[in-house]
């Protein structure tokens, strides 16, 4: 610019002269005068054209050529390593203060958000690198972005490449492939590794998404955790409720057929029978329970025996209406069916069934205060033969419905808990018949237990 | 009176079934061991045999297929009573037998026993 603006006023000059030497030969006609009056003539105005250049350089061109300059080095340096110098006319020094001003905060407010960088990414890190698990970060094509040592003792990485086929222990790598398969934003899965000389480890593993917004990228992290321990302690657990209560088995069988036969034997008295119920009633309970531990860990694992046969719903309801009713009466507690035997059938298996319908009365019973009502019934809808089991008791929260089901959980206080099986062990009996269990509920209004059985025939299961 | 022949190492569920099916109308004769079993009980010529699946001396799935090689046993009802842990396959490998009528468990209702016992061979 400061080139063009040089020729232009050279220009200028120069027109001026020519302009000039024209008019004064017009007026003089080349005569001695001319030539005098033209020697003035570019005597005076050659310095007044040098000033006048210099002027304008000095008070315009320079100093913003050497702010643009400075702002051009400041963009290809990322600092100001010392401010623009302030010279020129009153407005392009105002002008040269306030682009310095620009470039100092913008560069105070990038140092501030680098920093903030560097400090959220040391923060993270740390957080990272101490956790026990294995943990890394890929990118959208699998490069890998952070791990931390855990990760690359564990799997061997190769950062060099990207997942899969960074992972070095051949246990991990099949995996993981297939963990990155699928397009899910988190997905997870368990892996049994024979680590050698190390033993058979279990590992959960968790991959997640996450997205850079800024960037409009995507990529996951992968947790792999081990949970050997959890998985033996669990083991551990199970086997021992399951010592303990098949043990417990044989023993109660012959303290309930004994008491069947003093039962029968001895003389009837209102006293005699009320005792005789309670005793039946609670061997019976203990019966269940223990049949709940081992029927649960072997429907779990898959290796229960199912006897599939055309059972009468109405008549499990009915059996396990009696069953309950003597303890039941005792808190005036009323459990009815309208329920009729004869009419109805399902192909299914009638004692996990009717041990599953027994379980929700108990809870129902337990549940409900005195003087209440429990009604049991059946349905066929939608393909589905459904037990509902109703009570007047307190109701579910709705963040409890679906925790109730799980193993050892019982929504209950000390005074009333069992193992916390019972419902656990009613889901599983549903599901295994390929069906389902659900419950309606509203705090105060009690509330419903549905198990759906798939009304399939014999044929086409 | 119908004739029960009970094979089963566990003393006391030998002995509470003996009394209640005795109670009942039964004549009940038990087992000395599982090793003998098979040799008595073409002595005691029972109308149905109640048999345990996991005996010190001889299994019950020997006893049973052992039973099928005497003319004489060979229609006689067999109901395995089984109180040890078990998998699915265990009842099929002994319904598969021709003898097998039922496959339970010791913690069976007794009542419902009886009456699975009466379906068999009445009383």
């Amino acid at each position: 610019m400061s080139q063009a603006l040089d020729i232009y006023l050279f220009l200028l000059f120069f027109i001026s002269i020519v302009l000039t030497f024209i008019s004064f030969s017009f007026f003089f006609n080349f005569e001695r005068k001319f030539f005098y009056s033209f020697t003035i003539f570019l005597i005076c105005v050659l310095p007044f054209y040098i000033y006048v250049r210099k002027r304008i350089f000095s008070l315009f061109i320079d100093p913003f050529c050497s702010a643009v300059r400075g702002v051009n080095n400041f963009f290809k340096r990322q600092y100001l390593p010392e401010p623009l110098k302030i010279s020129g006319a009153p407005e392009i020094k105002e002008f040269v203060s306030h682009i310095n001003r620009l470039m100092l905060e913008l560069q105070a407010y990038r140092g501030f958000q680098i920093n903030k960088i560097v400090d959220e990414n040391n923060k993270a890190k740390t957080l990272v690198d101490i956790i026990p698990d294995a943990a890394l970060l890929a990118g959208e094509k699998n490069e890998l972005i952070y791990f931390n040592e855990r990760a690359k003792i564990l799997l061997k990485l190769n950062a060099a490449l990207p997942l899969p086929q960074c992972v070095g222990e051949a246990v991990f790598s099949d995996k993981i492939s297939d963990i990155l398969s699928g397009q899910e934003d988190s997905k997870a899965a368990e892996i049994e590794a024979d680590l050698g000389n190390k033993g058979i480890k279990i590992y959960f593993v968790i991959k997640k998404k996450f997205s850079i917004p800024s960037l409009k990228k995507e990529g996951f992290a992968l947790i792999i955790r081990d949970i050997t321990k959890e998985k033996k302690f669990e083991a551990a657990k199970d086997d021992f409720f399951h010592m303990i209560t098949h043990d417990m088995r044989a023993p109660l069988s012959t303290i309930e057929g004994y008491c069947e036969m003093l039962f029968r034997k001895t003389p009837k008295t209102e006293e005699g029978e009320k005792y005789f119920q309670k005793i039946f009633y609670s061997s019976r309970k203990l019966k269940g329970m223990i049949e709940d531990i081992l029927n649960y860990r072997k429907l779990k694992e898959k290796k229960a025996i199912i006897s599939l046969d055309y059972i009468d719903p109405c008549e499990i309801i009915k059996s396990v209406i009696d069953e309950h009713t003597p303890m039941a009466s005792a808190r005036n507690i009323n459990i009815f069916s309208s329920c009729a035997v004869g009419k109805e059938r399902l192909y299914a298996d009638r004692s996990l069934l009717e041990r599953a319908v027994s379980n929700l009365v108990s809870n129902a019973v337990k549940f409900t205060p005195s003087s209440g009502n429990v009604e049991l019934s059946y349905k066929r809808e939608s393909g589905f033969g459904i037990f509902s089991v109703k009570d007047e008791g307190p109701g579910i929260p709705e963040d409890k419905k679906n925790l109730i089901f799980e193993k050892y959980i019982s929504y209950d206080d000390e005074k009333n808990r069992g193992f916390g099986l019972g419902l656990a062990l009613c889901r599983l009996v549903a599901e295994i018949h390929g069906g389902k269990i659900e419950v309606k509920s509203e705090i105060g209004k009690g509330s419903e237990f549905l198990i759906y059985i798939p009304d399939k025939n014999k044929e086409n299961l | 009176m119908k004739k029960i022949f009970m094979i089963d190492d566990n003393e006391e569920f030998k002995d509470m079934i003996h009394d209640y099916f005795s109670s009942i109308g039964y004549e009940v004769i038990l087992a000395s061991s599982g090793k003998n079993s098979v040799k008595e009980s073409l002595t005691v010529k029972p109308d149905l045999i109640f048999l345990d699946v996991m005996m010190p001396d001889k299994s019950g799935i020997e006893i049973i297929r052992e039973l099928q090689e005497y003319d004489e046993m060979k229609k006689i009802p067999v109901i395995v009573i089984t109180g040890s842990y078990f998998e699915s396959n265990m009842k099929e490998v002994f319904s598969a037998e021709s003898n097998c009528r039922e496959f339970l468990t010791k913690a069976i209702d007794l009542s419902v026993l009886e009456k699975k016992v009466f379906d068999i061979i009445g009383k």
